[in-house]
């Protein structure tokens, strides 16, 4: 499950302690997803709407997409790929597109 | 010391001159694979591994095997990262987006931070989507001053 997962506001208290350790907090995240993704055989991105934005992918969810991908883990996605400033690079992942169909992972 | 320069083809100009400034001062410095051809503009534009709407577009056969290609290319400029000291973000306006840091180069800078190598971005941070993860790497600002890179 992902970092703040059974902290889902754990950013927002960061945010409101410092700038400054809000920052480092978010850091040292970036570098969990190693450590959370190798061990698995595959990730699953929930890409729903956000912001007003169809199939939504935040910048530290493209992350771990790509830890998993560096890490030759299997990609799938719920939905299909957002049209963003880094949709090249998630096709270049190669990633299994469900369409909502959880059935079809393997 | 060893530096990587990162950044988007389209500013390969930019990046060539980077690499000779960081040279004579004594710096060991990689840049992307055929920079030196698309400074010279013996490479055509459609050949850069960018997003464009026309490669989104295109034939899927041929997009996806594109793509594969990128990805194998960009695995590749990741173990040259791991080899440096330091990465250097060329970031200039693209998309007119000021400073702007394409998906790639992001993913870069997060290889160098996870690996805990000081990023150095030619110019402040950009307004965009992935901003408030690249403030979290703390990268160091040059503000266009080479010559602060130790």
């Amino acid at each position: 499950m992902p970092n703040s997962y059974d902290d889902p506001f754990k950013e927002e208290k960061m945010k409101k302690l410092s700038e400054k350790e809000h920052i480092i907090w978010k850091g040292e995240m970036l570098k969990k997803d190693e450590e959370n993704i190798s061990p698995q055989d595959a990730i699953l991105v929930l890409n729903f709407e956000k912001n007003k934005i169809p199939n939504y992918i935040g910048g530290a969810t493209f992350l771990e997409i790509y830890t998993a991908w560096r890490l030759n883990k299997k990609i799938f996605f719920y939905n299909p790929l957002p049209n963003c400033s880094f949709t090249d690079e998630l096709i270049a992942m190669q990633p299994i597109i469900l369409n909502g169909d959880l059935s079809r992972i393997k | 010391m060893k530096i990587v320069i990162c950044g988007s083809m389209h500013h390969s100009k930019e990046m060539r001159k980077a690499k000779k400034i960081l040279e004579e001062k004594g710096f060991e410095v990689e840049v992307p694979k055929n920079t030196e051809y698309y400074a010279d503009e013996t490479l055509p534009l459609e050949s850069k591994h960018e997003s464009t709407k026309n490669k989104i577009e295109g034939d899927l056969f041929k997009k996806y095997f594109e793509k594969i290609k990128e990805g194998d290319l960009f695995k590749k400029y990741f173990e040259k990262i791991k080899e440096g000291d330091s990465i250097l973000v060329v970031n200039l306006e693209k998309h007119e987006i000021q400073n702007y840091i394409g998906g790639n180069t992001f993913l870069e800078m997060a290889f160098a931070h996870i690996l805990d190598k000081p990023i150095y971005l030619q110019n402040p941070i950009p307004e965009i989507l992935y901003k408030d993860e690249i403030i979290a790497m703390q990268p160091i600002i040059l503000n266009g001053d080479l010559s602060r890179i130790k």
